[in-house]
């Protein structure tokens, strides 16, 4: 069930708040926890019933080390800790990386037979890291295991399940007694909720969709683009990206809080950062902050010296790894690796006190590092991506622009996706992010009347048959 | 203002907003699915893919007995030069054979169309792209979406500022008209490929037409005589194609011999296969006549 659809909108979330919100009232916390652990478990099962069985597993799996690291004393509960990520780890591989590894090694295998890819559970990515930072909380004593009940609650919350953001059980598993809110907030957090809801249903259904036409349409495109022709196509799909990803995060904050439960914000316009780091502080916001405390601390700590190389040693591999989060495929490494790259630049510029560039180029040179990163995120090989970054600097036909002529014969409307195009350039390099502007909400006419345009006019773009899919369920 | 009554009025706007659409929407009825579509007059738009889905669920059938299958080169063959049946014109613009399949099919199980005209040209059967959604259109569209907004402004903007229809209730419409081709205009040189699923899902539209008692008749597009020069050797080689591939019926060629000087008086073409409005007057009539010695022939 995709949260931009009528079913989820009309029905589920409706459907869910009301029976939760009167529980709490009717019979108490325990009461709306475990509907909203039915309610989250018959989400996930409509994508396909049988991944219910290996999240479950996953999930009790998980439960059931973090008790065995609690209940044991060093050195045993540290290899208990390194078998449980190890368990993990070859968990996501199976599904997600084992024919990705297998091809690596096709010579091992007889000729013509390869790797199946087996069909890897909805949100797999998602789950497993928010289980290895309960484990790893666990072990440092931040977390107890909880119970099983909280621990599926917490896993299987039908918000941030499928794609993010990535919620830590230390910061959830306290607001379970307030599913379905408390009696002095509950109105508030329900039209503050509905609010970054519609914000969120908006920038999918109408900003990154609108994008989505024209970025599918150029890297459709069978003739050669011009320069102008590539950065117009490749800005339209980090725009695609950014809208489709942070309107998913919205809706994921928004349905949360409108049963009182806060969880991560993910995106602060990061289109307006002026170096790499900020942008990472303000892309995904969530990955970053287990990134920085998962994976490049430990490395980091692994070195036995710090020096400004290790630590750039350990941008690099952790953001690699990052990248290699994102999916089984060597485009998505480049992205990592390239990031890894820019991060490790940006902080020796840093620390090295380098002249600062003047603000308006440092945003300039950050949007272009990031666009080209991104042309390798959507390619489908490497050798594709190379392909469109040579493109964004071929010097012959610089201003051509035959292909965007051919965008409205082909279907790419422009009286219809023009608006929502213009808008949301805006919308992205100069507005606030939709984070604070639900934190600045007052229910006030004005809002009022965005709630309800935003609403009608992303139901609109629903219902006409254009909707794609969320970029972000690949992972 | 509380946030109780924000909620109450954000929602009730909301439902109020839609409910009134909703309900115009039926008034209206553009596409003839919510009410009886018998003896209505509903015309496409801009919107012209979905509204045709739209219409051929419901007010195709219920309204016409006859079809033409083809591409943009047969949307001005305006249906009132035929005699002895009532034609609903199915061309499109940029169409092409699998988007022209998707189409019937949805009239098919309630239709009972006695006579069918197939165009026959290479560049329908080139492709099988299903464009602007057209895979994935539902009824439920009717209700408030892009598509239906435009034909609903459209239709609105045609009450305020009436004007020469362009589009009319048999599903054809006139071409923007500009100057005649200059008399050693060729055009681009055709693709001599063919897409062998676009070809699939034209004959199966034909074989689906015949199986409910059709009768088919294939037209060849007459192309401008020095496009039809410059192309013979695609032109007739996809011909013979044809022949081959579709299944067995009378076929009318305009591009024979004896439709030559048709074909080189550039006052009946807009471009090397668009013809313009005495152009479509000139050959709707000549089809109309061969169709019927076609179809007593058979």
């Amino acid at each position: 069930m995709l949260f931009a659809s009528f079913p989820f909108i009309l029905v589920y979330l409706p459907i869910v708040i009301v029976v939760c919100i009167a529980l709490q009232r009717l019979i108490g916390p325990k009461a709306a926890q475990a509907w909203i652990l039915a309610a989250s478990v018959f989400f996930y099962a409509t994508s396909k019933p049988f991944n219910l069985v290996l999240i479950f597993a996953s999930i009790l799996a998980n439960w059931l080390f973090a008790r065995w690291i609690e209940r044991t004393e060093q050195p045993i509960k540290k290899r208990i800790l390194v078998a449980a990520l190890v368990a993990n780890v070859v968990y996501l591989s199976t599904f997600k990386y084992l024919a990705f590894f297998a091809s690596l090694f096709a010579f091992a295998f007889p000729r013509g037979y390869s790797v199946p890819a087996l069909p890897f559970p909805l949100g797999i990515s998602f789950f497993t890291v928010t289980q290895i930072m309960y484990l790893v909380d666990c072990y440092e004593g931040i977390l107890t295991s909880g119970t099983l009940f909280d621990h599926a609650t917490f896993v299987t919350f039908f918000s941030y399940v499928i794609s993010g953001p990535l919620a830590r059980a230390k910061r959830m598993r306290h607001q379970f007694g307030q599913f379905g809110g408390q009696s002095d907030t509950r109105m508030e957090n329900l039209a503050r909720g509905f609010f970054h809801f519609s914000m969120g249903l908006f920038k999918k259904a109408v900003f990154a969709d609108s994008f989505a036409r024209v970025a599918t349409f150029g890297y459709n495109s069978t003739t050669q683009l011009s320069p102008f022709e590539a950065w117009v196509f490749s800005v339209a799909y980090a725009l695609q990206l950014y809208f489709d990803f942070s309107g998913y995060s919205d809706m994921a904050i928004g349905s949360a809080m409108m049963l009182g439960i806060e969880i991560p914000r993910n995106f602060d316009a990061p289109y307006k950062s002026k170096s790499i780091i900020e942008f990472w502080q303000r892309w995904h916001i969530s990955l970053t902050n287990f990134i920085t405390s998962y994976l490049f601390t430990p490395i980091v700590r692994s070195f036995k010296t710090k020096s400004l190389l290790n630590s750039t040693v350990a941008i690099f591999i952790a953001m690699s790894i990052a990248g290699l989060w994102h999916g089984a495929a060597w485009t998505f490494v480049v992205f990592g690796c390239l990031h890894g790259a820019y991060l490790g630049i940006n902080q020796f510029w840093r620390k090295k006190k380098m002249p600062m560039l003047p603000a308006f180029l440092s945003w300039l040179v950050t949007f272009i590092l990031v666009v080209i990163a991104f042309v390798y995120f959507g390619a489908q090989t490497v050798g594709q991506g190379t392909e469109r970054v040579i493109a964004l600097f071929n010097p012959t036909n610089a201003f051509g622009y035959r292909n965007l002529g051919m965008m409205s014969v082909e279907g790419v409307s422009l009286h219809i996706y023009g608006l929502p195009l213009v808008l949301g350039g805006f919308a992205a390099f100069l507005g606030p992010s939709s984070e604070q502007l639900a934190r600045d909400f007052r229910p006030s006419a004005l809002n009022c009347a965005c709630a309800v345009i935003l609403t009608i006019v992303a139901f609109v773009f629903i219902n006409s048959s254009i909707p794609k899919p969320f970029v972000y369920f690949r992972f | 203002m509380s946030a109780s009554l924000w909620l109450a009025m954000t929602l009730g706007l909301i439902a109020l907003l839609i409910g009134l659409h909703i309900l115009l929407a039926w008034r209206l009825d553009l596409f003839g699915i919510c009410r009886d579509p018998h003896g209505r007059t509903l015309i496409t738009s801009e919107h012209e893919r979905k509204a045709k889905y739209l219409l051929n669920q419901a007010y195709v059938p219920a309204n016409f007995d006859a079809l033409i299958i083809g591409a943009s080169a047969s949307v001005n063959w305006h249906s009132n030069y035929f005699t002895g049946y009532r034609f609903y014109n199915e061309s499109i613009e940029g169409g092409d054979a699998s988007e022209e399949r998707r189409l019937v099919e949805q009239a098919l199980p309630q239709g009972h169309f006695k006579v069918a005209l197939v165009a026959l040209t290479p560049r329908v059967t080139a492709l099988h792209i299903l464009q602007d959604g057209f895979d994935q259109v539902t009824r439920t569209e009717v209700l408030g979406s892009i598509s239906s907004l435009g034909v609903e402004y459209d239709a609105v903007m045609d009450r305020i500022h009436p004007h020469p229809p362009t589009y009319f209730p048999d599903g054809s419409h006139n071409l923007p008209v500009h100057a005649p081709p200059k008399p050693n205009f060729t055009g681009e040189k055709l693709d001599p490929g063919q897409d062998p699923e676009a070809i699939g899902d034209y004959r199966r539209v034909v074989e689906e037409l015949m199986v409910h008692g059709t009768r088919i008749v294939y037209v060849a597009y007459p192309f401008y005589g020095p496009a039809y020069n410059y192309n013979k050797d695609v032109i007739e080689n996809y011909m013979h194609f044809a022949a081959t591939e579709m299944p067995p019926a009378p076929i009318i060629d305009f591009n024979a011999p004896e439709y030559a000087a048709f074909r080189n008086d550039s006052t009946n073409y807009l471009d090397e296969i668009h013809l313009s409005p005495t152009g479509a007057d000139k050959l709707c009539r000549m089809l109309n006549e061969r169709m019927h010695e076609a179809l007593h022939d058979q």
